[in-house]
């Protein structure tokens, strides 16, 4: 057990955890009790406004991991570990268009299954879902430790009580008020967390100044100035195929294509990854201010908190705490929502109820929310491992998907078993990178590999497609919702 | 020489401390809490050998029959030496691991010895806390009594090779490329 010295009395972190926790399930309750049909709980009615789309995106892309593991990997790659994480907005970037093309070729879609089952076939559908599935998984653990860890870190409340309420919380809201809960929410989260980080960013270069930093840096820790660090050139292309993938093959931002109105998703995704980028740099840099005021690091995905603890004080701890709350918030909510919406739609209305009611979906989404929530709980409890490696360890798998996506959304002549085999043999040959060399190598090996059986399936076994097979509310809009859409495959 | 004769003349006195006030207990076989008291810490490094520049260590003393309030009195000294042969400190102070980055290429040797204050240890964990926390009672501990030195831990640091990286490097950025290609010139494409 790491013992360390808290900024933050567990009294006062416990006062703060209950106002936010009331906060949040008191708006999600607010905006989601207009919800009247599944598709207002799972796609918020299809209709939402720039202004929200662009928060929601934003918010859920900078998350706890954004301000805890970009200060993780400044702090054990210095400048190109901070650089190589903001670069997480080109995956926001490339999306913009994709989102448009997405709502104008699957106007009636509910989620990235959607397109695997009806572009590629059962086979590679449910590899997808296996690939997507890990993922959010992974990544809500990797939530919910990080929630935990930041409690402890700044209040000394126990790691497991810390990070069993923020779950909850979550948890409760989502189930409340479905994606309009989640993006409502997420508008207020980003004005929080885009203040505090620009306000933190600032305060630690007129605290530690840009002259001490350096000295004690190249003095106590010269590697993490080198701009030709090995591990760090070697991580810089991982992390980009990382956030690409993340993004090109996840639910969360499936389901915001589909929900955001129509023109909407091309604009906020770019200004959203615009207005992204910056935002790892200022974390991160609060990591390279460590050695020069003298802080232990016990563990280094502490580092971010740890310091601006240091920085701020008591009363900066309280503001650490609502920002880096909001940020691990917005994105906990989105996960559940996203990930709840494919094993609905996906696993148990497509193979066991296709013709499920309306309110019987809202009913399964409200169970898979929880049991998600549950099963994170349970994975997080022991904290086997460190944020960045859980994260990680997923890149493997999701980089392996960016081809199949991509080109399947672009080219029409994409073989269906090259997909199928780019997404299996890139995440095998991605996790053989991961467990032989390291975490830095994992996406980039999973993406070469899924990328080169595309091109050559695509190739040498051209398959021709039809864009009109993947709007399917044609079929209902003739039959009705909800009962022709959704036949087994 | 003065620290190790300090903790030898601790021992005496903690050996027949313990003898006096531990009463009711065998005195042999058993270690007794003042004897647990003074035990060097165990170090661990999660890595003999790094690529990266950076690994952790942790360390640990047992914790005597009283609990936490006393583990929580504790004061850490980890101390580090190169080839130079000369030992520098790397940390002092409660936490029990560290997160060594951005070292060069080398062979690092780390040791690590716990200080107890002279006072017997608090009872009160809040009040034991509260010493441990702060940094201003560092010579609190430096009055007491320490333990010896725990096993030393090598770490090699050698960073991966040029060759390697350049080619991780390239392959990067032609998937990357690539991608970039894909997604613009399919989206000019339907727009045109």
């Amino acid at each position: 057990m790491m013992q360390t010295s808290a900024a933050l009395s567990p009294f006062t972190g416990l006062m703060l955890l209950i106002a936010f926790s009331i906060v949040w399930v008191t708006l999600g309750w607010y905006w989601g009790r207009n919800n009247k049909t599944f598709d207002d709980y799972s796609v918020a009615g299809r209709n939402v406004g720039m202004a929200l789309a662009t928060a929601t995106t934003l918010a859920t892309w900078v998350t706890s991991n954004t301000t805890m593991v970009a200060p993780q990997l400044a702090y054990q790659m210095g400048l190109w570990g901070m650089v190589g994480y903001s670069f997480g907005s080109v995956g926001l970037l490339l999306f913009a268009p994709m989102a448009q093309r997405i709502r104008m070729l699957m106007p009636g879609g509910y989620t990235a299954g959607d397109f695997f089952r009806l572009r590629y076939g059962p086979v590679a559908w449910r590899v997808f879902l296996c690939i997507s599935l890990l993922y959010g998984i992974g990544w809500l653990v990797s939530l919910g430790m990080a929630g935990g860890i930041l409690i402890q870190a700044l209040s000394g409340i126990p790691y497991a009580v810390g990070m069993t309420v923020i779950l909850g919380v979550c948890v409760a809201y989502t189930l409340l008020g479905g994606l309009r809960a989640v993006i409502g929410t997420d508008f207020v989260q980003t004005i929080l967390i885009t203040l505090g980080v620009a306000i933190l960013g600032v305060l630690a270069i007129r605290r530690i100044g840009i002259e001490p930093m350096h000295a004690a840096l190249s003095a106590e820790r010269p590697e993490l100035l080198n701009l030709l660090l090995p591990v760090s050139l070697m991580f810089l292309f991982n992390n980009l195929l990382f956030g690409i993938g993340e993004i090109f093959h996840s639910n969360v931002w499936w389901s915001r294509a589909f929900a955001f109105g129509r023109g909407v998703g091309f604009r906020a995704f770019l200004l959203a990854g615009l207005i992204w980028a910056p935002i790892p740099i200022a974390a991160g840099f609060l990591a390279l201010g460590a050695p020069v005021l003298g802080i232990n690091v016990p563990a280094p995905d502490m580092v971010g908190p740890l310091v601006a603890a240091r920085l701020l004080g008591a009363t900066g701890a309280i503001f650490i705490f609502i920002v880096v709350f909001s940020a691990l918030a917005s994105s906990l909510d989105s996960l559940l929502a996203a990930t709840s919406d494919l094993i609905v739609q996906d696993g148990y209305r497509r193979h066991f109820r296709p013709r499920a009611s309306d309110a019987t979906m809202r009913y399964a989404a409200k169970v898979t929310i929880v049991l998600l929530g549950v099963i994170t709980w349970l994975v997080c409890l022991p904290r086997l491992t460190n944020l960045a490696a859980v994260l990680h360890l997923t890149g493997a798998f999701v980089a392996s998907t960016i081809w199949p996506v991509a080109a399947g959304l672009y080219w029409k002549r994409v073989n269906p078993r090259a997909a199928v085999w780019a997404m299996i043999l890139g995440s095998a040959a991605g996790l053989w990178a991961y467990f032989g060399i390291g975490f830095y190598v994992a996406a980039l090996t999973g993406a070469a590999v899924s990328m080169a059986i595309i091109l050559a399936g695509t190739l040498l076994y051209p398959h021709h497609f039809d864009w009109a097979t993947l709007d399917e509310s044609r079929d209902t809009a003739t039959a009705g919702p909800r009962t022709q859409a959704g036949g087994p495959t | 020489m003065v620290s190790f004769a300090k903790t030898a003349a601790y021992g005496l006195f903690s050996a027949l401390l313990s003898a006096l006030t531990v009463t009711g207990e065998p005195t042999s076989g058993v270690p007794s809490a003042q004897d647990l008291w003074l035990e060097p810490p165990t170090l661990k490094a999660d890595a003999r050998t790094s690529a990266t520049g950076y690994y952790t260590l942790s360390w640990d003393a047992p914790d005597t029959p009283t609990g936490d309030s006393i583990s929580a009195v504790t004061l850490f000294e980890l101390q580090v030496r190169t080839d130079a042969d000369v030992w520098r400190p790397q940390y002092t102070g409660p936490d029990r691991a560290t997160t060594i980055t951005g070292m060069p290429d080398g062979r690092y040797v780390y040791r690590v010895r716990v200080w107890r204050p002279p006072q017997p240890p608090a009872r009160d964990p809040a009040a034991a806390r509260h010493l441990a926390r702060s940094s201003g009672r560092e010579e609190d501990f430096r009055a007491g009594p320490a333990s010896a030195w725990s096993i030393e831990r090598t770490v090699d640091v050698r960073h991966y090779g040029l060759v390697r990286v350049v080619i991780i490097l390239a392959v990067g950025a032609c998937v990357f490329l690539a991608t970039l290609v894909l997604v613009i010139t399919g989206h000019r494409r339907l727009q045109t």
